[in-house]
Parts: C-alpha cells; structure tokens; sequence
C-alpha cells in the first residue's frame, strides 16, 4: 500500500525545485488545492518540465520504484493528473500501485 | 545595488538556468536574459541583434560540442573527419568569440562535454579519431586559445557532470524543455557562476579560522593530553585529521591565512601543536589565534582586528553545531559552513567550498602567510616603542615608488579589485579596461612596494591621478590593509602633491566614494593633509611642498621614468 503522506512529501519537495527558479511572489503554494497547469494555474512549460523531472526523481528516490509522469499527455485536459497538487499526488499513487 | 546583467549564449534551452540564477539568494544578484534559442554563432555574429543593446558584466557561451564543431557532429555519427579539420573549426569557433570579447566584462566558456551513456568507440576512444580523445583536444584547444585573455573563463563542466552522476544529461529535459543537463547540473552552474563572479569582484576569502579538538585533531587535548591525540598514525580516523591539516596547507599556497580560535588553555594546546609529531600544520603556519576561554565570537573579532580583515573575508570551521549557530547568528557576515560529522569527510568539504576561488594568483598571494608572520613580529616590537613614528623608523621601513609596467600591471589590478577597507572609490577594472584607461595622457598612475627588515610586503599600494587643466584628481587610493598605519598612506599623498608641483597644478581633490568597507580610508582622509570640503570632498590647494615622512625611505624610480 503506497503511504499517501510519502507521495504528498515527493510532490512537495519538486515544488520547492520549481519555486527555487521562480521570484518569492510567484511561488507556488504547497497546498493540496493549489492549481498547477491550467488556464489559472501557476506553472508555465518550463516549471511544468522541472515538475516532472524532480518529481520523477524524487519517487525514484523515495520509493526506489520508477514512474513515468510523461504518459498518456495527462496534462491535456484541466482535470488532468497536472490540474492540481492534489490531482497529481493521487495520480502519482496510481502510478506506484500498478 | 543594482543586479549584475548576465548573458547566457547557448545551443540549448538555458530558461531553467535562468531561472536559478536571478532568483539563487546567494550573492551577487542577478539578472539574466537568454540569446535567441539554438542561435549562438548567429547571435555572436550578428552586432545588431537587438540583445546586444544592453551591456553586460558577464556572458555565459554554452554550447554542445556537436551543435557548433560539424566535424565533431559528424564524428558522434561515427565518421572519421581528421583531427585538423576538427581543430581548425575549433579555432574558427574561439575567433567569433574573440570577436566578442569586449561586449561584456567576463565571459564564461563550460568546456564541451557528451553524456557518458555514449559508448562511442568504446575500445577505440582514445585513438585517433575517438570521441573522447578529440573532445579532450577540443577543450584543450579551446583552453588555449584564450589563456592569455584576462576576461575569458573556461569553467569546468566536467566537474559538474561527475557530482551529479550518470544522470547528469537527463533526456527527459532534452525532449520536454530542449535542455539536455539535469536541473542539479543546472544548479551547481549557478553557484559556480556567482563564485567565479565574486571572485572577480576580490571577494575570494581570505582567512580561515579553525577551533582545534575534533577538527584539527581527534580528541580533547586538555583531557588526553598532545601525546594521545588521533592523529596521522596507522588510524583511520587519525589519517582524515592528517589530510585535512594538509589541505588547510594547501590553502596557504594561495593566500589564504590560518587562524585559530578555540576553548583551550593556549599553554596545552599550544604545546601540542609543537610537540605531537604527527601535527602537518606547524605554529608559523598559523597567522594568529586567540585560544581561551572566552566567547568565540568575541575572539574571532579580536583576532580578525590584528589581521586588519573584514569579516566578510572569513570562514570559520568548528565541529560543535552550537558553537557554529553562535558564531552564524551574532556574526551573520562570516561564512559558517556546515561541518559534517564524518571526519573522513573534513578535507573533501574544505576542498570543494567555492568561496576560495580566485580569479588570478600572484607571487604576494604565496607569500602572503609569510607577511603576517613578519606583521606578528613587527607588531611584539611595536609593543616596546612608545609612539609611532618611533616604531616605524626601527622597522627600517623602506618604500619603492614606481610607474606602471608589464612586470606589475597584474598585481596592480589584482589589488584594484581586491582592495576594500583603505580604498578611495572602490573602481573594479578588468585588466583590459585598466589598460585602456591608462593610455589616455592625462591619467598617470605610481605603484608603492613596501619592505622592512622583517621583509619584503611586496607591491601593496597604488594611487591613480587624473589631470583636468590645473586640478589633479585622486581617482584610486589604495593601500593593503597589510601595511597601513605605517604612514605609507601619507607618503601616497605627499606623492600625489610632488606630482602636483612639478605640473603646476593648483589643487588636488579626493572624492571618497563611501562603501560598507572603506572607512578605514575616510578615517585617513580626516586626519591627512587634505582639507574637507564637505560631502566627502577632499581638497589642497598646492601652496607649500609637502615632504615625504621622515620614518620611512624612499626609492622614487618615477622621478626620470615618463608614463610607461
């Protein structure tokens, strides 16, 4: 069973990676309804990239267990896996679990 | 103050980078801008791109080897294109950045690197036409090409792809963002890049101050005593103490001065330096301590005073956390590192700190503990003299006044950049600027070598004068705190009003530019010759001949040589 508090830790970590390329005010927040890749959202391409990367490698790290975030396009749509912070950990968890 | 402008050239996406550096909250801040994506030959080609209207301090040239050298290219698709035919691209590619080379005040070149998932020829790699034989003489070419340019930088990138590891070249960055480099290869150019800036504004540190038990040696002297301290021996532990004494040496080499402060009795610690055999660093080659029981920070600020240093010029290294949060708190201008608890760790942490990086090495810079050992036994005799001028004539002091030449432009703008505390202005110049700026007639400039019967302190000050009709104007006013206080500074002026005289210029004046560092040269300026006339505007009217002071002898080889 994937620890959910693990995951949330992963993502949180990647989104310190991305804030650390970003001014202070445009940090992203680390709450679970914080909106990531949408037409609202915070994240442009490139912090979209280093979130996936950070947070590929910091799963990699956790959970000794490699996951591929660039799958299927999920930030396709505006409720994808990337919409939200907390969208993403439960994708994140699906990925680990299959 | 107004961030440094950074210009980052690259083949690849560098936005991330970007990214890094305009918000990294180390010093110095910067704001950086990116070239037209995969365009570097065009942009370094092509002076009226409009990127080019800003001017820069620094530009960043990045670029894979494959994307600017197309016979490399054509080497990484296994084709044998001959080595000359590779270099000579090689050299076409250092012209068009030779070409460039005064559109900003540094520029950095990361040597070329491919992943090491490429096998390339494996077996065959470093035979004639293998790729890494032709890229080791690709950077070597390129490293030659500009090492005599006192602007041009080659950074290490190999250095940062071996920290990170095999995923250092991250093909998730490639395919997502055109950025073939992991985001913590990424991260360590930041830093890197801001180090070597610092280093080119004279902020190397200086000195570095270590506590003694359980990080100079393993054990607690005052309870084992000198003889059962770990130590060098057949001890593991003993070894990494041994190393990291010797890496502590090392650092001598460069300049870089030794100090101690430590909760000790000096009697015992001291004799344990001098006793234990298998101690590397030896009592002179320590510049000063201050071993008691007092409180460190306390210490630190009197034994930084003797030294004539700023605080910012300083790391202390102490293994005791709450000694290290202390120090961080009430000093927040020292460097503090984080010391690791693993003593086989000591010297790798002290080897790879960037705050010691330098951006020239003189022969004073060597010689530079040697000078504060001189400085310890001119000060035990200061001590037995009562006044000053007294102290000064038994020090024998002699000064040499000479103009610029080849032999000492490079100390000479060493010490422009590097000087803080007795500088009048402050100005940074790159060696090419400096030379510009003296081949204009009206600017003459005399350098200052101090020696004494202790020995020689080397080339440690210069004044700059620039002559507008009948005013003289002192453009740089600098003195190394190594020798200040022995009226060298007054000689500097009494120079400049000679000068003066014999042009026939009336007034000489001196705007002192306040910095965080510099009073020490306002308090001169008071109590100089020169008179205030308000705002921090220094001034004599050249009425009478002011004499050079009488404690000191001087060589003036200016008075038959004309501006070289």
């Amino acid at each position: 069973m994937i620890n959910e508090e693990q995951v949330t830790e992963a993502i949180y970590a990647a989104i310190d990676s991305v804030n650390e390329t970003l001014p202070a005010e445009k940090h992203i927040k680390k709450a679970l309804d914080t909106v990531l890749f949408d037409i609202d959202g915070y994240v442009d391409s490139l912090g979209l990239t280093i979130l996936v990367v950070a947070i590929e490698r910091k799963v990699d790290e956790m959970f000794n267990q490699s996951i591929n975030l660039m799958n299927e396009q999920p930030m396709a749509t505006s409720t994808g896996p990337f919409s939200n912070v907390k969208n993403l950990i439960d994708h994140v968890k699906v990925l680990l679990e299959e | 103050m107004d961030p440094q402008k950074i210009l980052l050239i690259s083949d690849f996406n560098c936005e991330i980078l970007k990214g890094y550096l305009d918000n990294n909250a180390e010093v110095p801040s910067l704001q950086a801008s990116c070239s037209t994506f995969g365009q570097p030959i065009q942009t370094l080609l092509n002076p009226s791109d409009p990127i080019w209207q800003s001017k820069y301090d620094a530009l960043l040239i990045w670029t894979q080897p494959q994307a600017v050298i197309e016979s490399f290219h054509d080497c990484l698709n296994f084709k044998h294109p001959s080595l000359d035919t590779i270099l000579n691209q090689v050299d076409e590619y250092a012209d068009i950045i030779l070409e460039n080379k005064t559109k900003a005040s540094h520029i950095f070149i990361p040597t070329w690197s491919v992943p090491s998932c490429f096998r390339g020829f494996a077996l065959l790699d470093h035979k004639q036409t293998g790729i890494a034989y032709v890229l080791s003489q690709m950077n070597a070419r390129l490293a030659s090409r500009f090492m005599n340019e006192d602007n041009i930088f080659i950074l290490d990138s190999q250095k940062w792809i071996e920290s990170v590891g095999p995923k250092a070249f991250n093909s998730k960055m490639w395919y997502l963002s055109k950025t073939p480099f992991d985001l913590t290869v990424l991260q360590k150019v930041a830093v890197d890049i801001k180090a070597a800036l610092c280093a080119l504004a004279g902020q190397t540190k200086k000195l570095v101050i270590v506590d003694l038990d359980d990080t100079l040696w393993g054990g607690i002297v005052g309870d084992v005593g000198w003889e059962h301290l770990r130590l060098g021996g057949h001890d593991a532990i003993g070894e990494a103490y041994l190393d990291f004494q010797k890496a502590l040496k090392s650092l001598t080499n460069r300049g870089i001065l030794l100090g101690i402060v430590s909760k000790n009795e000096e009697s015992i610690a001291l004799d344990a330096i001098d006793q234990n055999p298998e101690m590397f660093l030896k009592r002179e080659n320590f510049a000063a301590w201050r071993i008691n029981w007092d409180d460190k920070v306390q210490n630190i600020l009197d034994l930084v005073e003797e030294l004539n240093l700023g605080l910012q010029s300083v790391v202390f290294i102490d293994d005791n956390p709450v000694e290290r949060a202390r120090v961080k708190e009430v000093l927040p201008e020292l460097l503090v590192p984080d010391w690791p608890k693993d003593h086989s760790l000591f010297k790798e942490t002290l080897l790879s700190m960037s705050c010691f990086d330098q951006s020239v090495l003189t022969e004073e810079d060597s010689k530079r503990n040697e000078y504060y050992q001189q400085e310890k036994k001119r000060t035990s005799l200061k001590r037995q003299i009562p006044t000053p001028e007294e102290w000064i004539k038994t020090l024998q002091c002699v000064v040499e006044i000479d103009v610029i030449r080849e032999a000492n432009i490079q100390r000479t703008v060493q010490l422009l950049n590097k000087t803080n505390q007795m500088n009048l202005s402050t100005r940074r110049l790159t060696e090419d600027e400096f030379r510009s700026w003296m081949s204009l007639e009206q600017h003459t400039l005399w350098t200052f070598r101090v020696r004494d019967k202790f020995g020689d302190n080397g080339l440690t000050g210069i004044v700059s004068v620039a002559q507008n009709n009948h005013e003289g104007i002192v453009v740089d006013f600098i003195l190394s705190c190594r020798v200040f206080g022995r009226f060298i500074e007054d000689l500097m002026l009494a120079k400049v009003c000679q000068w003066a005289q014999m042009q026939g210029i009336k007034t000489i004046t001196a705007q002192y530019i306040p910095t965080a560092k510099n009073k020490p040269c306002l308090d001169f300026l008071k109590r100089s010759i020169l008179e205030n006339r308000g705002e921090d505007l220094y001034r004599r009217e050249m009425v009478y001949h002011v004499e050079n002071p009488d404690a000191i002898e001087v060589i003036d080889k200016t008075l038959d040589t004309m501006k070289a």
